[in-house]
C-alpha cells in the first residue's frame, strides 16, 4: 500500500470512521449467538467437532455482511480505491471475528487428544475460512454489478452451500478424523484459494479494467 | 388517530401481504403431494393442520411480519412518520398488535378446529393433543409474528430476518437439545415430536403462560428499542416472569 493509501487507512481507523461504517449488528448478533451456543452446551465437549462447526457457521453467518456499505454509490467517485476500501472492511471484520474463533479453539481443542489438536485445530478453521472466502467473494461481485448491500445474499449462499457440502457422496466435505480428513481439507483449501481469487478479482476496480485489457485487445483486432 | 383504527390497518396490511398466502399455497401443494397411505382420514387432517399451523405459519409469518414492520424503512418513509402526532412507541405498539392478533386468530381457528376433529368417531388417542397443547398454536403463530417484528426493530438492515430465521432454526434444531427439558424452552408447540426429539414431561398450561411471557417480552423489546430506560424497567420484570414461568413448567 502507498504511503498516502497506508495514511488514509490509518485515519479511517484512528477517528472511528471504519468501524461506525460497518454493519455491526450482524457480528453482535454472531457473537451473542455463540455465547448463547457455548453457555447452552455447559462445557461439554465431547462433540469438538460438530460443536466447532456449528459456532463456525454462526460466525460467518455475521461475517457475511462486512461488503454492505449504504454510502457506496457516494464513495464510488473517491480516489480511494474499490480494492482498498473493501480489504479495510475485510481486515475489520477479520479483526473482529478471528479472535473469537481464536477463543473459541482455545476451549474446545485442550479436549482433544494431544497428537489431534493441530490437525483438528488447522482443518476445522479451514473451513470457515473456505466459506467466509465464498461469501465475500459473492458479495464483492454482488458489489460490482450494483448492489451496494449484498449481506442479504450471503445467508442464501451460506446455507446453499453447506447444503452442497453435505451432499455429495463422492467429494465428502464434513468429515471426522480419520482417513478422509485430510483429502477433505484439501478440497477445503482449494475452494478457499479459488474463492480468494475471485474476490481479488472483484476487488479492481472496474475503471482500470479498459485500461488494462484495451490494448490486448485493439492488437488482437487488427 | 385512534390506536384501534392503527391495529387494523396494520392488521389489514399484514393479511393482505402476498408472502402469508404462501401458507396455503404450501400446504395444499404438500397435501396433495402426499401419498396419504393411511387414507385422508381425520387423523390426516389433524395432521396436516397441525403441520400448516406449527411448522409452515411460523415461517412465513415470521417473513411477512418482518415485511411489513419494515415497509416504512424499506420505502424510507420513517423520516415523514416522524413528524406526525402520533408517537413512535404508540405506532409501534398498534403495529405489534395488529401482527400478532390476526396470526393469534387463525391459530385460534386451527385449534379449535383439531379440538372439533379429535372428536370423531374412530379418531386414535394416541394422536391426540391436550387442550394446553392447543391452546399453544395461536401463541406460536403470534409469536412468529412478533419476532417479525423484533428483528425489523433491532436488524434493520437487508437480510436481519435471515439472521434471526437461521439463527432461530439452528437454536431449536441445535443448541436447545442439548439443555434438558430444552424442547419447553424454546418458541414452540410441546405436542409432537419433531425430527426424533421428543419433547418429554412437561406442563402444557404453564408452557402457554411461558409463550405469552415469551410474545411480551418481544413486544416489549420492539416497542422501547430505543428507550433503554423504559426497556430495562418494563422488560426487565416481564422477562424475569417469563423465565419463572420457564422455570415451572418441567418438573
Amino acid at each position: 500500500m502507498t504511503s498516502t493509501g497506508a495514511l488514509v487507512a490509518r485515519e479511517l481507523v484512528r477517528s472511528g470512521h471504519l468501524v461506525r461504517s460497518m454493519r455491526l449488528a450482524p457480528y453482535v448478533t454472531s457473537v451473542a449467538a455463540v455465547a448463547a451456543y457455548l453457555v447452552a452446551r455447559l462445557g461439554d465437549t465431547r462433540d469438538a467437532v460438530g460443536d466447532l462447526r456449528v459456532l463456525a457457521l454462526l460466525l460467518a453467518l455475521g461475517c457475511g455482511y462486512a461488503l454492505d456499505d449504504s454510502a457506496a454509490a457516494t464513495l464510488q467517485a473517491s480516489p480511494y480505491g474499490l480494492a482498498r476500501r473493501l480489504g479495510l472492511r475485510i481486515g475489520c471484520a477479520a479483526a473482529l471475528v478471528v479472535p473469537v474463533w481464536a477463543a473459541v479453539l482455545a476451549i474446545y481443542l485442550p479436549s482433544a487428544p494431544a497428537a489431534d489438536r493441530w490437525s483438528l485445530g488447522l482443518g476445522l478453521t479451514t473451513e470457515p475460512a473456505a466459506a467466509v472466502a465464498v461469501l465475500w467473494a459473492v458479495a464483492a461481485w454482488a458489489r460490482r454489478q450494483g448492489f451496494d448491500e449484498p449481506g442479504i445474499i450471503t445467508t442464501p449462499v451460506l446455507l446453499a452451500s453447506l447444503l452442497l457440502a453435505a451432499s455429495i457422496p463422492r467429494l465428502p466435505m464434513l468429515v471426522g478424523p480419520g482417513r478422509e480428513w485430510t483429502p477433505a481439507h484439501l478440497r477445503w483449501s482449494g475452494i478457499a484459494v479459488a474463492a480468494t481469487c475471485a474476490l481479488v478479482a472483484a476487488m479492481r476496480d472496474p475503471a482500470a479494467r479498459l485500461g488494462s485489457w484495451g490494448p490486448i485487445f485493439r492488437r488482437t483486432k487488427s | 388517530m385512534s390506536t384501534a383504527i392503527l391495529i387494523g390497518r396494520e392488521a389489514r396490511r399484514l393479511v393482505r401481504h402476498p408472502v402469508l398466502w404462501l401458507v396455503p399455497v404450501v400446504v395444499a401443494v404438500t397435501a396433495s403431494a402426499d401419498g396419504a397411505s393411511g387414507g385422508r382420514n381425520a387423523d390426516y387432517w389433524y395432521g396436516t393442520i397441525f403441520t400448516a399451523v406449527a411448522f409452515f405459519g411460523p415461517i412465513l409469518v415470521l417473513f411477512a411480519a418482518n415485511l411489513v414492520a419494515s415497509g416504512a424503512r424499506r420505502s424510507r418513509a420513517e423520516e415523514m412518520l416522524q413528524v406526525t402526532p402520533t408517537s413512535d412507541t404508540r405506532r409501534t405498539w398498534a403495529m405489534t398488535l395488529g401482527i400478532a392478533l390476526p396470526p393469534a386468530g387463525v391459530g385460534a381457528v386451527a385449534a379449535v378446529a383439531m379440538a372439533i376433529i379429535s372428536g370423531l368417531d374412530g379418531f386414535p388417542a394416541k394422536d391426540l393433543m391436550s387442550a394446553g397443547e392447543l391452546a399453544e398454536l395461536p401463541l406460536v403463530l403470534a409469536g412468529a409474528g412478533l419476532l417479525g417484528v423484533l428483528a425489523a426493530r433491532w436488524l434493520p438492515f437487508p437480510g436481519g430476518v435471515l439472521i434471526t430465521f437461521v439463527l432461530g432454526t439452528l437454536g431449536g434444531l441445535v443448541a436447545f437439545r442439548h439443555i434438558p427439558g430444552g424442547a419447553w424452552w424454546m418458541w414452540w408447540t410441546t405436542g409432537m415430536e419433531f425430527e426424533g426429539w421428543t419433547p418429554g414431561p412437561g406442563r402444557a398450561w404453564l408452557h402457554v403462560a411461558y409463550l405469552t411471557g415469551l410474545c411480551a417480552c418481544a413486544a416489549i423489546a420492539a416497542v422501547y428499542r430505543s428507550q433503554s430506560r423504559r426497556l430495562v424497567l418494563v422488560g426487565g420484570p416481564v422477562l424475569a416472569a417469563t423465565l419463572v414461568l420457564g422455570g415451572f413448567q418441567v418438573p
